[in-house]
């Protein structure tokens, strides 16, 4: 760089330095914090409050009352509610089976079968709530 | 308030306190706006653009990995948006009403001696950038305005070092020789 370049630049930076830039207009800092807040709550999960524990609320309900019966209920109740739903749960079971069978006829299945069927959804169902709760949350 | 340093304030808004980001925009918002304005020469143009670069910056705020100092890197966002923003609108002459375009006798006013050489100076200067590209003005700025060494531009415009030294002096060339006429006409006004 030789002395006239030097000269040059010493001389363009008694005019253009810090002190004379352009200033921001005064409410900059402002628009651009209510932009970045529009941001933000666009960014937010929309999650409806009403239905966010509906599944698992159901869910523990249903296991509730279903472990509640298998302690409430006696081997033969006088209980005519009590009576009238071991009666449903019984030909639910009968049913299950008979469509089992049907469906299987000819082949000799050990009895827990249908357990393992049963276990199966209700890990299913399980894999199900878990799923809503956690997918929620991401 | 003490500002306490770009990395306190990114901590806080990593950290979910959105309004700590106002504090960093504060800090920058001159000099961002400053080298936007360089560029597109137009002040609606360069305010938006500088706004939209912090919205960027906010965005892009966790993989900033603080290589480089915070201002480099915003510098960066805002030489590329203004860049291909002038390159969109393919204009690089500036507006008449942001820069005063030719010598303007400030005599007549109602200011001082010293303040009419002040704003004399200034209508040069500005003329003056006027004939040079957009991507010198951008050069012009960041070496001038915000005082960044050669190294600091390459990182922000890509550009190489020895590229960026070319660019400068062709810059400061033209932007003298146009002073020059100017000044040639006051002489010639005055006489």
């Amino acid at each position: 760089m030789n002395n006239q370049e030097e000269f040059n630049k010493d001389l363009l930076k008694k005019y253009l330095n810090p002190e004379k830039i352009e200033m921001a207009p005064e409410d900059f800092t402002e628009k651009v914090m209510m932009k970045v807040r529009v941001e933000t709550e666009k960014s937010k999960p929309v999650i409806k409050s009403g239905t966010k524990y509906f599944v698992p609320v159901f869910s523990v309900l249903i296991t509730l009352i279903l472990i509640a019966a298998a302690f409430l209920s006696p081997s033969e109740s006088n209980d005519p509610i009590l009576g009238h739903s071991l009666k449903f749960l019984e030909y639910i079971n009968n049913q299950a089976l008979k469509i089992r069978i049907d469906f299987l006829s000819g082949i000799d299945l050990p009895g827990w079968i249908t357990y393992f069927f049963i276990g199966i959804l209700f890990f299913a169902l399980f894999d199900k709530v878990l799923h809503e709760v956690f997918q929620r949350e991401k | 308030m003490d500002y306490k340093g770009d990395k306190h304030y990114i901590d806080l808004v990593l950290a979910g306190n959105t309004n700590a980001f106002s504090f960093i925009v504060d800090r920058h918002k001159d000099k961002a706006y400053n080298l936007a304005f360089r560029i597109c020469a137009n002040r609606e143009e360069a305010e938006e653009i500088a706004q939209d670069s912090f919205l960027k910056a906010f965005r892009s705020l966790k993989g900033f990995k603080m290589k480089s100092s915070f201002a480099t890197w915003l510098y960066r966002i805002v030489y590329n948006s203004a860049i291909s923003h002038v390159r969109i609108r393919k204009r690089g002459i500036l507006f008449i009403e942001d820069f005063p375009a030719d010598f303007i006798d400030f005599t007549g006013s109602n200011i001082s001696e010293e303040e009419s050489e002040k704003e004399f100076v200034n209508s040069i200067i500005n003329f003056a950038l006027q004939k040079i590209s957009s991507e010198e003005r951008s050069l012009i700025s960041l070496y001038y305005y915000e005082e960044l060494n050669i190294e600091e531009i390459s990182e922000i415009t890509g550009m190489s070092k020895s590229n960026i030294k070319v660019k400068l002096f062709r810059a400061r060339q033209r932007m003298l020789e146009e002073i020059e006429k100017v000044e040639k006409k006051k002489l010639i006004y005055h006489e």
